[in-house]
């Protein structure tokens, strides 16, 4: 799944260690998910979307049936 | 965060009463192998002297994150994070089929050398399946 995520915090000028401690997870987290290496639960995905003030949808990609 | 703290004061407890109470167990065992051999004696030695040495460092770890909430909170990220939790239950499930896979090549393999060995191998793989399908169906009626 395709996320906003990098380009919304640089936008921002927000650093990957300050938005993992927004977000409670660790920096690595945060470099994964970047990658699109990681899925992010709902719960974190929820968390997410509320710091950048937008909804999952808009930044995160859903492209089909990704794990079927 | 509070319910970690309650956590770790717990474990904190738990550390002063294994520091407390290891030392009691240790001459109380001590004592009764007493007229054994000198290998039971050092690896009674030897066991609680490991169990001692982690008692201590856990309660000393424990006490420092106790008194650093920066600590505390990176202890706390540590463990709650969900890409962690996810690479944990992704090794256990990974290493736990690999670990049956050989050692069903291993009950194959020592039945030609060893009938014992077969046997208890065999029997080790077949509790190890059961306990899974237990926790299994556990989790399926729990979720």
């Amino acid at each position: 799944m395709k996320n906003k995520i990098q380009e919304l915090r640089k936008s921002r000028k927000v650093t990957q260690q300050e938005l993992a401690d927004a977000l409670c997870v660790t920096r690595q987290t945060i470099i994964s998910l970047e990658n699109g290496r990681y899925n992010a639960s709902l719960t974190l995905a929820h968390k997410a979307a509320q710091f950048f003030g937008m909804t999952i949808e808009e930044l995160f990609i859903f492209e089909g049936d990704e794990n079927l | 965060m509070k319910e970690f703290r309650k956590k770790y004061e717990n474990k904190f407890k738990i550390s002063i009463f294994k520091c407390l109470t290891m030392p009691i167990v240790f001459f109380t065992v001590q004592f009764l192998v007493k007229g054994g051999s000198e290998f039971s004696q050092g690896l009674v030695t030897g066991v609680f002297s490991a169990l001692m040495v982690t008692a201590i460092f856990s309660l000393v770890s424990t006490y420092v994150i106790l008194h650093n909430e920066e600590q505390l909170k990176k202890r706390y990220i540590e463990e709650t994070d969900e890409r962690n939790i996810e690479i944990a239950k992704k090794t256990m499930q990974t290493s736990s089929l690999i670990s049956l896979y050989l050692t069903a090549i291993a009950v194959i393999i020592s039945g030609f050398i060893s009938e014992v060995v077969s046997i208890t191998l065999a029997i080790d793989m077949i509790v190890g399946v059961i306990i899974t399908v237990a926790v299994g169906t556990y989790y399926k009626k729990k979720m």
